[in-house]
């Protein structure tokens, strides 16, 4: 497979194809990514659509740092694309009115998750716990910085992500109780 | 909620590293949407203004006009008289024909002469001289008529009369035959006698037609059921948002009206049967489409204006008096100058079409109204040449139209 370097190449130089295989490539990692911001297929699709339109539109102004560059680029345009669809359609809700979720000892077993039934659960979280919860983990921002991009206070992108890790914790050990219950059946 | 210091050392770390690579299918159809919208965004930054493409395909219109007029100009008062054989009649008039045809041959500088008698070889070492004197005594001789109508030619000017119907008769007499330079002429009782005649290029007749067009199939309607594409999402206030919304709703039915023409086309004989046309042609294209979505339906109409230049070649296959019939076959350009779509109601930004090729063939009857006025019907077929472009039209939901032109056509120059 050629590197991103080389694509990168193929791509400025005019080569539609290596359009293609840049999507090819990257589509099914960001519809992973696109999944956990808006969980409904429907709307992920419309997300990639609108992303994968900027990649082509601003790759010639990509500026390539190193193997897995572009790849971290694409994602991040997938991920800011969704937090703007969300905007526009007025699902954020930053709201402490759900009851605090009791923190629970032990830490739930991911690794038993399979990552399909990871990302579902993901999904299942409040938009705005979702989306905060994405951008501190896998986004690896501070709060400070989801602060500042989702127009929000520091303390409530914490308190947000607070209440989405005990949340997310509790739709593991569910999860795994509910299939060890099956087994067991 | 409880104040704490959280770290990022915990089981989360263990949840990214498990989907760092995690990736989903992805449905067939996004490369495609994607594409599709791609091709949209694209078009709309290529498009030339209006003014431009109107430009371009007036001067093209210009340049085939002008250079068939260039090429198929008349030639110069100045005539050719070949002598082919001589013959021995005699006729009252002889002295004039001798004088004038005197005057012809002093219009005769630059163009060449050829002589043969019917013997052949000594003919080919006369001197200018000689065929001077041969010409002369061929205007003695001959014919009548066939005389006035090379003199006539040579003086630019007409004859007397009958002189003029002889000509006339002689000239009809000659439209008849074929492209040969050489005929024979039956003179009354005295053999065959050789034509002396004048070789000229027939006069440069010129049409210009006002035309309608329809098509004569009916109006094309489908429908589908794909899955539907919209987004659950609320609260739609922009023009913007609401172009969007249309567009990805899935268009369940459509229907496509037959395009209707305005055009206006300069014609040029290139021969007494054959022309050669172009001219500007206006179309417009209208279509509707329908999408229901549960109790809720949407309505997208969509008017494409288009401006073409059609380039064609007509035969003349019939005359009889004033009704004459041709064949008819070309091809044309339109270009997209607009696009006009309305979602539910509101106007919405939608790209133009690709430039559109389509090639015609025809059947016409016409009938003259007077000498230089006839009407026309031309039943026909035209196949468009898919181009591409993501707008969906009558062109590319039925490539073969049989279509209907009716016109009035006014002939210069004959």
């Amino acid at each position: 497979m050629e590197s991103e370097k080389e694509l990168l190449e193929s791509i400025k130089s005019g080569d539609r194809q290596a359009l293609q295989r840049l999507y090819s490539r990257y589509a099914r990692r960001a519809m992973a990514v696109g999944l956990r911001y808006v969980p409904q297929r429907d709307e992920a699709n419309d997300v990639l659509q609108e992303s994968f339109i900027k990649v082509f539109a601003s790759i010639a102004s990509f500026q390539y740092r190193g193997e897995g560059s572009l790849r971290g680029w694409v994602l991040r345009i997938v991920a800011n694309e969704a937090i703007s669809y969300l905007r526009q359609r007025s699902r954020f809700a930053f709201v402490d009115a759900m009851p605090d979720v009791p923190d629970e000892p032990g830490d739930p077993d991911v690794e038993e998750i399979p990552p399909s039934v990871l990302t579902r659960l993901i999904g299942e979280l409040p938009d705005g716990y979702r989306v905060v919860l994405n951008l501190y983990v896998f986004g690896q921002k501070s709060h400070k910085q989801i602060a500042e991009e989702l127009d929000i206070k520091e303390a409530t992108s914490a308190s947000q992500y607070l209440r989405a890790k005990r949340l997310l914790a509790r739709k593991i050990k569910d999860y795994l109780n509910d299939r060890q219950n099956d087994e067991q059946e | 909620m409880t104040d704490k210091t959280m770290s990022k050392n915990d089981w989360t770390d263990k949840l990214r590293d498990r989907l760092a690579d995690y990736e989903e299918p992805v449905g067939d159809d996004l490369w495609l949407r994607i594409e599709q919208e791609q091709a949209v965004r694209s078009g709309k930054r290529r498009i030339l203004p209006m003014w431009q493409r109107i430009s371009m395909a007036a001067a093209v219109a210009a340049i085939a006009v002008g250079g068939a007029y260039v090429y198929l100009a008349p030639p110069s008062a100045t005539t050719r008289v070949e002598t082919k054989r001589l013959a021995t009649t005699s006729h009252p008039q002889s002295r004039l024909l001798q004088s004038l045809a005197a005057r012809s041959l002093s219009q005769l500088s630059s163009s060449p002469q050829e002589s043969k008698s019917p013997q052949g070889s000594k003919s080919s070492r006369k001197t200018k001289t000689m065929q001077e004197t041969d010409l002369l005594a061929s205007a003695e001789y001959a014919a009548p008529q066939l005389a006035m109508a090379s003199i006539e030619a040579a003086e630019g000017c007409p004859l007397p009369t009958t002189a003029r119907a002889a000509a006339g008769k002689v000239r009809e007499e000659e439209d008849k035959r074929s492209a040969c330079n050489i005929s024979t002429y039956k003179n009354d009782g005295n053999g065959e006698l050789a034509l002396c005649r004048n070789s000229r290029r027939p006069a440069t007749a010129w049409s210009i037609n006002l035309y309608g067009e329809n098509g004569g199939m009916g109006n094309h309607s489908s429908a589908s059921q794909t899955a539907i594409l919209l987004g659950s999402g609320e609260g739609i206030s922009s023009a913007e948002a609401l172009g969007t919304y249309c567009a990805k709703r899935t268009r369940e039915e459509k229907h496509h009206s037959q395009p209707v023409s305005l055009g206006l086309q300069v014609g040029v004989a290139i021969s007494p049967r054959l022309t050669v046309s172009t001219g500007l042609v206006y179309t417009r294209a209208f279509s509707e489409f329908t999408s229901t979505l549960g109790n809720a339906s949407s309505s997208t109409t969509q008017t494409l204006h288009y401006v073409g230049v059609p380039l064609g070649i007509g035969v003349q296959v019939w005359r009889a008096g004033k009704w004459h019939t041709y064949l008819a076959t070309g091809g044309e350009v339109d270009f997209n100058v607009k696009n006009h779509t309305k979602c539910d109601g509101s106007d919405i930004d939608a790209s133009r079409d690709k430039p559109q090729w389509s090639v015609h063939a025809a059947a016409g009857l016409q009938y003259d109204v007077a000498p230089q006025v006839g009407v026309y019907l031309e039943p026909g077929a035209k196949y468009y040449f898919d181009n591409g472009s993501y707008v969906e039209n009558i062109f590319k939901e039925q490539k073969l139209n049989f279509n209907v032109q009716l016109g009035a056509r006014w002939n210069v120059g004959r």
